[in-house]
């Protein structure tokens, strides 16, 4: 899978976010998004899943065929992975039914709870997820990301509220569990560049 | 020693009201203006082993419960439709309108010509709780949070799954709330309409019978078992309704509409 995005242009009102933004990715890396706030890196990621309407530009999805060599998509979008930026977690079901929610017959019970419990103590899993912690909640969402099927993963700013060590663990679940596919990560913090291994895009 | 002086804080003042009931009872002396409570118990102890007062309430309760049932199942239907689709709203909105602004009276006198008076708390029980379901479901559907919406449709969550675990718990405290309100209203009004409509071994009917024979103690005895069979078919209507809840939401308990 490859993306390539040409002059892309998207304004809100008369606030130009993006500006002629170019960007070329392709699978089997993580690439990360920096750049100060405003800059317009949820929008960016909320137009490439196509929330939000480009005002110009070209975005250009491409599958690779058997031979590895790529074919235009013909328009269709790749399925997509996100970690928002907020949770949005179903706050009256547990971790566990978040998950399930998006994996549906792909994983067991157990094989999501295995897969969490990673993540998040046990004891969190069977609660609603109204009663959680602000960095329990993430850290759901980003299972919940990572579990589903996908193509493309989009990761707004994933890392808040996670501290120095569970954001290592997440770190490097995120690598394990989005081998081979495309990556995109949204940070503010150069040291996640170097342990995601990612190539840096700046806004 | 204070949990000890809750628990029986609200009986004893209920006992205190009763007592004063009795009094004033005893005061104006006169079983036609005002009964007191032994008066009203003795009635009521006096209808219980009669087979009408079981037929009765047999009768009233199949009606309004068939008519709350399905004003229920309607408004939820045509709610979610009218969700979906802006228009079909917009053609129901005057219809919603003129059932809210009717006075249940004008309804009963065209139910007895339309349907007579042996389903006329069916229908005057579907009209009064059809709107208030119908707009309840309205209001919860739009309480849905968008993006919640947007993240299902990124992750391709299927229909069902959806409606389970977004737009259900949504709708559910509105439900709720426009379900505690429109059951009592059922009852209140499906007895009025009997009251007028007669419809044979009714409720309604033995209201009327007291009325003819100036039968205070009769009329505050069926008037009792109203509120008791009211209040059971809530508790019963409402705790099916709220297992549908997830122990979640209680965490939301202070930001539930109260009533609408």
């Amino acid at each position: 899978m490859k993306l390539t995005v040409r002059n892309l242009c998207k304004s809100f009102g008369d606030l130009q976010v993006l500006k002629g933004f170019d960007l070329e990715m392709e699978s089997g890396r993580a690439y990360c998004l920096m750049g100060p706030s405003g800059s317009g890196k949820t929008t960016l990621l909320r137009v490439l899943m196509g929330l939000e309407k480009a005002d110009g530009g070209s975005i250009v999805w491409e599958n690779s065929d058997s031979a590895g060599a790529f074919q235009y998509s013909g328009g269709a979008l790749p399925r997509f992975s996100a970690v928002f930026q907020e949770d949005r977690l179903c706050e009256a079901f547990t971790p566990v039914e978040n998950v399930m929610m998006v994996t549906g017959r792909l994983l067991s019970q157990a094989q999501v709870r295995a897969e969490l419990a990673r993540l998040l103590p046990a004891e969190s899993l069977s609660r609603p997820a109204a009663t959680l912690s602000g960095g329990m909640k993430r850290r759901a969402a980003i299972c919940r990301a990572l579990l589903a099927p996908y193509d493309v993963l989009l990761m707004d700013e994933p890392f808040t509220g996670l501290d120095g060590g569970t954001r290592q663990t997440v770190i490097s679940y995120i690598l394990e569990k989005s081998a081979g596919r495309m990556a995109l990560i949204s940070t503010h913090q150069e040291e996640d560049v170097a342990l995601l291994g990612a190539e840096l895009i700046r806004l | 020693m204070k949990r000890y002086e809750t628990i029986w804080r609200r009986p004893l003042i209920i006992l205190f009201w009763i007592f004063i009931w009795q009094t004033a009872a005893w005061l104006i002396h006169n079983n036609i203006i005002l009964v007191g409570p032994a008066d009203a118990g003795l009635a009521l102890l006096r209808l219980i082993p009669s087979g009408d007062f079981w037929l009765s309430i047999g009768h009233s309760f199949v009606k309004i419960s068939l008519g709350f049932l399905l004003a229920f199942a309607c408004g939820l239907a045509l709610g979610g439709a009218a969700c979906r689709f802006p228009l079909l709203r917009e053609f129901l909105a005057p219809i919603l309108s003129l059932l809210k602004s009717i006075p249940v009276a004008s309804f009963v006198i065209l139910a007895l010509i339309w349907v007579g008076s042996r389903n006329l708390a069916v229908f005057i029980a579907f009209l009064v709780v059809f709107p208030m379901i119908y707009v309840n479901t309205i209001a919860g559907l739009e309480s849905t949070d968008p993006k919640l919406l947007e993240m299902a449709r990124i992750f391709r969550v299927p229909p069902l799954k959806q409606f389970r675990y977004i737009y259900l718990p949504a709708l559910l405290p509105y439900l709720l709330s426009g379900c505690k309100v429109a059951l009592g209203m059922s009852w209140k009004s499906g007895v009025a309409a009997e009251v007028i409509g007669i419809p044979d071994a009714s409720i309604g009917e033995q209201l009327y019978m007291s009325k003819i024979y100036l039968d205070t103690a009769n009329l505050f005895a069926w008037t009792f078992v109203i509120i008791v069979i009211s209040a059971l078919f809530e508790r019963v209507f409402l705790a099916l309704l709220g297992s549908l809840q997830r122990k979640g939401d209680a965490a939301h308990e202070a930001d539930r509409p109260q009533s609408v």
